[in-house]
């Protein structure tokens, strides 16, 4: 390999790196953290193009055949990637696939292996279920699945326990022994030792490369300690502490009791600070840092609160509560897709449904079939046209033409008009017109019937003799101009919130038990409450920004009135918020999994918000196990109140049913959270 | 490496990458769940509760002129059972309260002097009053009043040009057989769509793609291997929902299955497409579910499922050509109501193979773009 060279951007991760590894070898490759030693790995397994410099490894070069290097080498990562869900004989033989082995190539070599690293019995565990030792051996073997000439194990033995260790060393000696060459980086000085060569990364830099010994000899000059027993760490601990200035050594062995106190007096200062304990993970590190700008972390909450001066139940709880909240707000603020969601969904949505989403087109094209054929038949032609929400896109002589024009979608109805149409008309005889209509959309059909019913009439009307005897006179309330967008807004705005409130809080907690740092809150004092009120506070605000701007876009682009109270409004968007947000709590709690929160969240919340709650389809015209069902639905009693406040000025007393409904909505979902949460941790 | 000249290379490691993503699926029950019956479930409640027939709106009558004449007019209104009677007032006043307070959404005024007006044939002017906040009941309340005053007025004389319509493929208009397809397919976007794009990213999160990308796999066959098992997976969720659309919700087969076939392939291809090009977007689960999101709804919502495009504005009905949802369910409805086929809708299924193929490709190159 020479003269390697990666840039990410102005970074240089490797800066001219050349070195040459023998067959059979193995060789060590050291470095502190981000000295590019991953990066090294990574392009000579191939995943990454070097930026310049040419490498050759077992014999293909890394730039113009990756394809070819992969096929050559193994490849263990310093994370265990291997499928947790699968057993272990099945990852075995996904890999063999992966490198192209036939079946039976694959079974044969899943007994090599098996002998190799010592898999004897675990064939069919699951990969998951097994202690981590195990697992970097299953990982090892994987590896070796299609009998690689080189392998690049990168940090194999991280977090595994000593024996385990020693037994991994075991197998990477017998490998080298067959004439593998083994890559492997390492953090553990006596693992490099039996390495046969090492070379050593600083800063994107080979500074060295040298046999473990002569390492030794030229870069650590001066004597060179081993220290064994019992005793080491205390001993580095002295060590380090006759270093220090000893004001600082006192403080740090100053007794338990009285850290504690000082910590508490500071939380006790500072109310956001509920996030006690950290000091005592970390003694010595957050000393002399300035408080505010720490982290909030609320997991890693210490067993006592500060003692001083003893703070209230409800003072503690408050804390508490306020550290969750900030934690989560910590969350979201790191990965601002959330927040696309949260703040860009509404306003997309609210102009998908204020201009594209509308029962009432004004435009349907149609054909004619004119039969007749006269000046008097091209007239009622006309006036047929020209009146109502119609567009003439041919005018046709055969049946047949407009039922193919039908069928490709180019009109939507066809109007026949019959032969002597036109004399029996000014004659005074009665004609009737037919009219074909395409039945596979029984929404335009239905308008189109109703249009063209009414165009009918009106010439009939103004060809009659007689003046009528009825003059009905048809007003229209609150939405004269019949938007769609005045019905649709309130309705999206429900949905939104919906949307919003379950998905986010369910994959937000959901994480936290997939990542188990759901467990690690449980080992602190924080009580369910706490955990349930701080978790819901961030969204809760989420949901009423959402609330305001839906309202304010809806106003600006459509008109949207407020005719009612604005307190109204808030407040029956927070209990629903508050609401969905147990729902999302819940679902998260029941499944764990990001997937299924996702999937039993839009099952739940967001197609019953859409179909059940009055805002597309009137709840009165739903079936009756449907009907009964939608009173369950917490979106119907919003959706009724936001558009009885909104365009129509309701007050409290038109709609405290609904505040009501959404009330033991959010009382039945937070309980049933609160309670199932208690239920997982015991 | 592999001596094996019967089957190459790419097709050994593509069906390895197939049998393990069925295999995970597999295990996981809880998600096989998820991906078979919750489409089932949806469809049925949904198709149940998508009605868009407008009747029985709550009216309040005021009839102010008492006669026999007005009460006869009254009840032959309410006969067809488009407007029911909720609540009779003496005065105006009363029944627009209860329009207020939202117990009724239309109500019809008889003046005093009904019956002499139409006995002597003078313009009698009736009110109609409608709750405009839902438009679509306003509109039907409106018209079925208006109809049937405008016939009154005739005085049963024949009108001068009368109306026979005639309506193809579904005569009675019931909602269902047109809505219950496009309903199918939406599920289908969120069981594809979503389950490849959070599928691949997982892999990322968990560490097992790195694992993957130092096999010698192309990123065509890595793909490739990702979009078969949730193809297949929607074809089974497809036919399951045809199924069941047939049986409960009465929706006819009148076209080619071999037509359907092609276009749920195409259809297919491109909402899993869509699933893995967002996955290149997203680093964590979570950033796939919202780009899936982001995807899905405008899909769902500018499908012309719900609300029939042509009702859109102009500028924005283009914009569903690059819908491959609004392709899809256009296909459904003709295909499975007029037994259109590719003589029909050749458009169609090339709109879907054009789009899924751009998202297939894009999002390999996307991928390789990332791995670079």
């Amino acid at each position: 390999m020479h003269a390697l060279r990666r840039e990410f951007g102005k970074f240089v991760a490797v800066d001219d790196v050349s070195f040459h590894v023998e067959q059979g070898e193995i060789f060590g490759w050291l470095g502190a953290n981000g000295a590019g030693k991953s990066t090294t790995i990574r392009m000579l397994i191939g995943v990454l193009q070097p930026t310049a410099g040419e490498a050759m490894v077992a014999g293909a070069s890394i730039a113009s055949a990756p394809r070819e290097v992969k096929r050559r080498i193994g490849y263990m990562s310093q994370r265990f990637s291997l499928y947790p869900d699968l057993t272990v004989r099945q990852n075995l033989a996904f890999f063999g696939g992966a490198y192209g082995l036939r079946a039976p190539q694959i079974a044969r070599r899943i007994d090599a292996v098996t002998e190799e690293v010592d898999l004897h019995g675990l064939l069919d565990t699951q990969t998951g279920e097994l202690p981590g030792g195990t697992r970097q051996r299953v990982a090892l073997g994987a590896s070796l699945i299609h009998e690689p000439r080189i392998v690049f194990l990168d940090e194999p033995t991280a977090g595994v326990d000593p024996v385990s260790r020693r037994r991994f060393w075991d197998l990477i000696r017998r490998l080298a022994g067959e004439g593998v060459t083994v890559f492997v980086t390492t953090h553990h000085l006596d693992e490099a030792e039996q390495c046969a060569r090492i070379g050593l990364m600083v800063d994107g830099r080979l500074v060295a490369l040298d046999s473990p010994e002569g390492l030794a000899r030229t870069w650590v000059p001066g004597e060179v300690y081993r220290v064994t027993g019992p005793g080491v760490h205390r001993a580095a601990e002295a060590l380090r502490a006759a270093r220090r200035p000893p004001g600082r050594a006192v403080r740090r062995r100053a007794p338990r009791a009285r850290r504690r106190r000082a910590h508490g007096r500071r939380a006790a200062r500072d109310p956001r600070r509920g996030a006690a304990g950290r000091d005592r993970a970390h003694p010595g590190h957050a000393r002399g840092r300035v408080p505010g700008r720490r982290p909030a972390r609320g997991g890693r909450m210490s067993a006592e609160q500060p003692a001083l001066k003893p703070a209230g139940p409800v003072e503690r709880f408050v804390r508490r509560v306020w550290a969750m909240a900030r934690k989560e707000v910590a969350h979201v603020r790191r990965d601002p897709a959330m927040l696309y969601l949260a703040i860009g969904m509404p306003l997309l949505l609210i102009l998908i449904f204020g201009f594209g989403v509308r029962f009432d087109a004004d435009d349907l094209p149609v054909v004619v079939v004119d039969q007749d054929r006269t000046a008097a038949s091209a007239d009622l032609i006309d006036a047929w046209v020209a009146s109502g929400d119609l567009r003439l896109v041919d005018v046709v002589t055969d049946v047949e033409e407009a039922r193919r024009a039908l069928r490709s979608n180019r009109s939507v109805a066809a109007l026949i008009v019959p032969p002597h149409a036109g004399a029996d008309l000014d004659r005074g005889d009665p004609v009737a017109v037919q009219l074909l209509a395409d039945g596979t959309d029984g929404t335009i059909a239905n308008m189109l019937l109703a249009n063209a019913e009414a165009i009918t009439q009106s010439i009939a009307a103004s060809r009659s003799r007689k003046p009528p005897a009825v003059l009905p006179s048809v007003q229209t309330r609150y939405n004269p101009a019949g938007q769609s967008a005045m019905f649709m807004l309130p309705g999206t705005i429900t949905y939104v919130l919906a949307l919003v409130s379950v998905l986010l809080t369910g994959l937000a907690v959901a994480r936290e038990w997939e990542r188990g740092s759901m467990e690690q809150l449980f080992a602190t004092s924080v009580g369910i409450p706490e955990i349930v009120f701080g978790k819901l506070l961030p969204y809760l605000a989420l949901g009423a920004l959402d609330v305001l701007l839906a309202l304010a876009l809806g106003a600006a682009v459509f008109q949207l009135p407020l005719r009612g109270s604005l307190w109204l409004v808030a407040l029956g968007s927070l209990l629903f918020i508050v609401g969905m947000l147990g729902q999302g709590l819940f679902i998260s709690i029941v499944t764990r999994s990001q997937m299924l929160a996702t999937q039993l969240g839009t099952l739940s919340a967001m197609l019953p918000s859409l179909l059940l709650s009055g805002f597309m389809f009137p709840v009165q015209n739903l079936p009756l196990p449907l009907w009964l069902l939608s009173h369950l639905v917490p979106a119907r009693y919003l959706v009724a109140l936001l558009r009885a406040v909104l365009l129509k000025g309701a007050g409290f007393t038109d709609v405290w049913l609904d505040l009501l409904g959404l009330l033991a909505f959010a009382v039945v979902t937070v309980g049933a959270s609160a309670a199932r949460f208690q239920r997982r941790i015991v | 490496m592999n001596p094996d000249r019967e089957m190459p290379l790419w097709a050994a490691q593509l069906a390895a990458l197939i049998r393990k993503e069925l295999l995970q699926v597999g295990a996981d029950t809880r998600l096989i769940r998820m991906l078979v019956l919750a489409p089932i479930i949806q469809l049925l409640v949904f198709g149940t509760a998508v009605n868009f027939d407008v009747d029985a709106v709550p009216t309040a009558v005021v009839d102010q002129d008492q006669t026999q004449t007005s009460r006869g007019d009254l009840d032959e209104l309410l006969a067809d059972g488009t407007l029911k009677q909720e609540m009779a007032a003496s005065d105006p006043a009363t029944a627009l309260a209860a329009m207020d307070h939202g117990d009724v959404a239309a109500v019809v005024i008889l003046p005093h002097g009904y019956a002499a007006d139409r006995l002597r044939h003078r313009p009698s002017p009736v009110q109609v009053v409608v709750d405009g906040t839902d438009a679509r009941q306003s509109g039907v309340a409106a018209s079925a009043a208006g109809r049937f005053f405008a016939q009154v007025g005739r005085d049963g004389a024949p009108p001068a040009l009368r109306l026979e319509p005639r309506i193809l493929a579904n005569p009675t208009l019931d909602t269902q057989p047109y809505m219950v397809p496009g309903l199918a397919a939406m599920t289908l976007v969120s069981t594809t769509t979503l389950i490849a794009a959070m599928g691949l990213t997982r892999e990322r999160e968990v560490g097992t793609l790195e694992q993957v990308l130092v096999t010698p796999i192309s990123a065509w066959v890595l793909l490739l291997g990702k979009v078969l098992p949730y193809v297949g997976l929607g074809l089974l969720s497809t036919a399951l929902s045809l199924g069941a659309g047939t049986l409960w919700f009465d929706v006819p087969m009148r076209g080619s299955l071999v037509f359907l076939l092609c276009a749920t392939l195409a259809y297919l291809l491109s909402t899993v497409g869509a699933g893995l090009m967002v996955a290149t977007f997203a680093r964590t689960q979570q950033q796939a579910f919202m780009g899936g999101f982001f995807f899905m709804i405008p899909a769902i919502l500018l499908s012309g499922n719900m609300t029939p495009v042509i009702a859109m504005p102009e500028w924005m009905q283009p914009v569903t050509w690059a819908n491959p949802l609004r392709w899809y369910i256009e296909i459904l409805r003709a295909n499975l109501l007029e037994g259109s086929s590719f003589a029909d809708l050749w458009v169609h299924l090339v709109a879907l193979l054009v789009i899924g193929g751009t998202l297939f490709v894009a999002a390999v190159r996307r991928f390789r773009m990332n791995l670079g």
